[in-house]
């Protein structure tokens, strides 16, 4: 499902024409991205948990060249489902 | 960093804000959002939001773990999970903090140092094969210089294998020499018997007097004797060989002389043969040494010898030895039997001399601490080296001799006990070897 579909699926719940629904996505987004810029952990109640972790650096070898190369800490915005989520994903996978 | 966990209403409150709606209505769009992600994702496995990123459903295998505290084991049942990938834009923005910071490439020396490695190894390979050119160039120099030629054409690998292959000439020579055997299918045969037995005398001259020397030389003399009356060619070629005794005999002549001059040559004119020969009778415990030392005089002279007088053949050292032999067959039976031992007893004491001033440097392996039941011996410093961080005995030795198994010696002329334990920056004297 790309953004399309899904500014469609989106736009048909909410009953709003594409283009609001896109613009207030873009919204969301933002306001997500400003949580997240400032490290601050989302908690969606039956979807799951997205938090801002710092990466260590690391020496890492590149496989193709063999060099060595010191990777730099970085900080990565990660998600871990929640347990009702993870439940519900599995029955769909299954059925 | 904040660190606060925010909820759905925080987000909506966020979104009420940004685009000036009613909070109840924000909120329920944030909820339609994610249960449109879920949706997404259980219709097709998928949900791709522009500029928030992807979320996936992806299979995770069964697995096996074990409890930390009980310590079982247990299973971690198959299952999916959802992953996200953040868009390029909100990871950028994410890292934002931390974005001067770029990868690096770390170390460049240590993969140089590594190449080194390799190209030293074949280097070293080279300057171990060298000295043996060296010596064997020196002295047939000082024999011959013609034969020079075929022996630094040759190249530094094999110059190895074609000194024991003129070990084997060089047996046969002596068998010529001492015994003169019949056909090529007994002078086969004879050859290993009549090695064994030379190298059994020169291991009892080691040990007894010079008399005694020539007592045993006869006894081989006498038994070789036999097998050569034994063989029918003897007395059929008897007439060709009536030459080759005094050639041999100027030929054994020539190199005593040579000899001489090498032991006039060097440091210490003062001592005599026979002095060497004490000093051989003294080291009992070096006498395979001297043996050893003996066989590569012997092969270089027979070498020698050999070319001189079948020139064209020499490559094929099979086929000249066996036809040698047929000539000079029937030398024994003849009167020739005298001068020939005489010669013998000659030549092996001055095999002695030979050993003595020829080998001067590997000598030098009395100096050094040797290894118990090693295949080679350590007769002086190859080189120095020292114990630096990333290296390690058995690169080491594979760097110097090709071989890892080389650290023992190491570990021997430094007297280490535990190869294991190096001190850092320990200057290490890298041996020379030289086979037994």
């Amino acid at each position: 499902m790309n953004n399309k579909d899904f500014i469609t699926k989106l736009a048909q719940k909410e009953g709003l024409t594409m283009r609001d629904t896109q613009m207030l996505v873009n919204h969301l987004v933002a306001e997500l991205t400003s949580t997240f810029e400032d490290g601050n952990i989302l908690s969606i109640d039956g979807f799951g948990q997205f938090e801002v972790k710092k990466r260590l650096e690391r020496v890492a070898i590149s496989p193709s060249t063999g060099q060595k190369m010191l990777v730099p800490p970085k900080l990565v915005l990660g998600f871990k489902q929640s347990a009702s989520l993870k439940e519900r994903v599995q029955k769909g996978g299954n059925s | 960093m904040t660190d606060t966990k925010l909820q759905l209403t925080d987000l909506a409150h966020g979104l009420s804000r940004r685009a000036s709606l009613p909070l109840r209505y924000s909120e329920d769009f944030v909820k339609s959002f994610f249960q449109i992600v879920e949706e997404g994702l259980l219709h097709d496995n998928m949900v791709k939001v522009k500029g928030f990123g992807t979320f996936k459903l992806v299979d995770v295998n069964a697995r096996e773990s074990i409890n930390v505290n009980s310590g079982q084991r247990f299973e971690i049942a198959g299952h999916t999970k959802v992953t996200f990938t953040p868009d390029p834009v909100l990871r950028d923005a994410v890292n934002k903090p931390f974005v001067e910071f770029q990868t690096v490439i770390l170390n460049e020396n240590v993969d140089t140092a590594l190449m080194e490695d390799l190209e030293g190894d074949h280097l070293s390979d080279k300057v171990q094969a060298e000295p043996a050119v060296n010596v064997a160039e020196e002295r047939l120099a000082q024999m011959a210089e013609s034969v020079v030629e075929p022996q630094t054409e040759t190249s530094d690998e094999s110059v190895k294998e074609e000194q024991t292959a003129i070990v084997g000439e060089l047996q046969s020579k002596q068998v010529e020499e001492v015994v003169e055997a019949s056909q090529p299918v007994v002078a086969g045969s004879n050859e290993d018997n009549e090695s064994d037995g030379r190298s059994e005398t020169l291991l009892v001259a080691g040990e007894t007097s010079a008399a005694e020397v020539e007592e045993t030389v006869e006894e081989v003399a006498e038994e070789v004797e036999e097998t050569a009356a034994e063989s029918e060619v003897a007395e059929e070629a008897a007439e060709e060989v009536e030459e080759e005794p005094s050639d041999e005999v100027f030929s054994d002549e020539e190199l005593y002389s040579s000899s001489t001059e090498e032991a006039d040559n060097n440091h210490s004119p003062s001592f005599t043969t026979n002095s060497y020969t004490e000093q051989l009778m003294d080291h009992h415990s070096h006498t395979s040494l001297w043996i050893l030392l003996t066989a590569v005089l012997f092969t270089i002279l027979g070498y020698c010898l050999g070319y001189y007088w079948h020139p064209i053949d020499l490559p094929e050292l099979s086929p000249l030895t066996s036809q040698s032999e047929e000539d000079t067959t029937p030398e024994e039976p003849t009167e020739v039997e005298g001068d020939v031992m005489d010669s013998t007893v000659v030549t092996s004491s001055q095999d002695s001399t030979h050993v003595a001033t020829s080998v001067a440097q590997p000598a030098s392996a009395v100096d050094y601490p040797q290894l118990d039941g090693g295949e080679y011996l350590i007769v002086g410093v190859m080189q120095a080296d020292t114990m630096t961080a990333g290296k390690t005995l058995l690169n080491m030795a594979i760097k110097y001799y090709g071989d890892k198994e080389c650290y023992k010696y190491i570990c021997v002329m430094n007297g280490i006990d535990n190869p294991d334990i190096v001190p850092l920056n320990m200057p290490l004297r890298i041996p020379k070897l030289q086979k037994k």
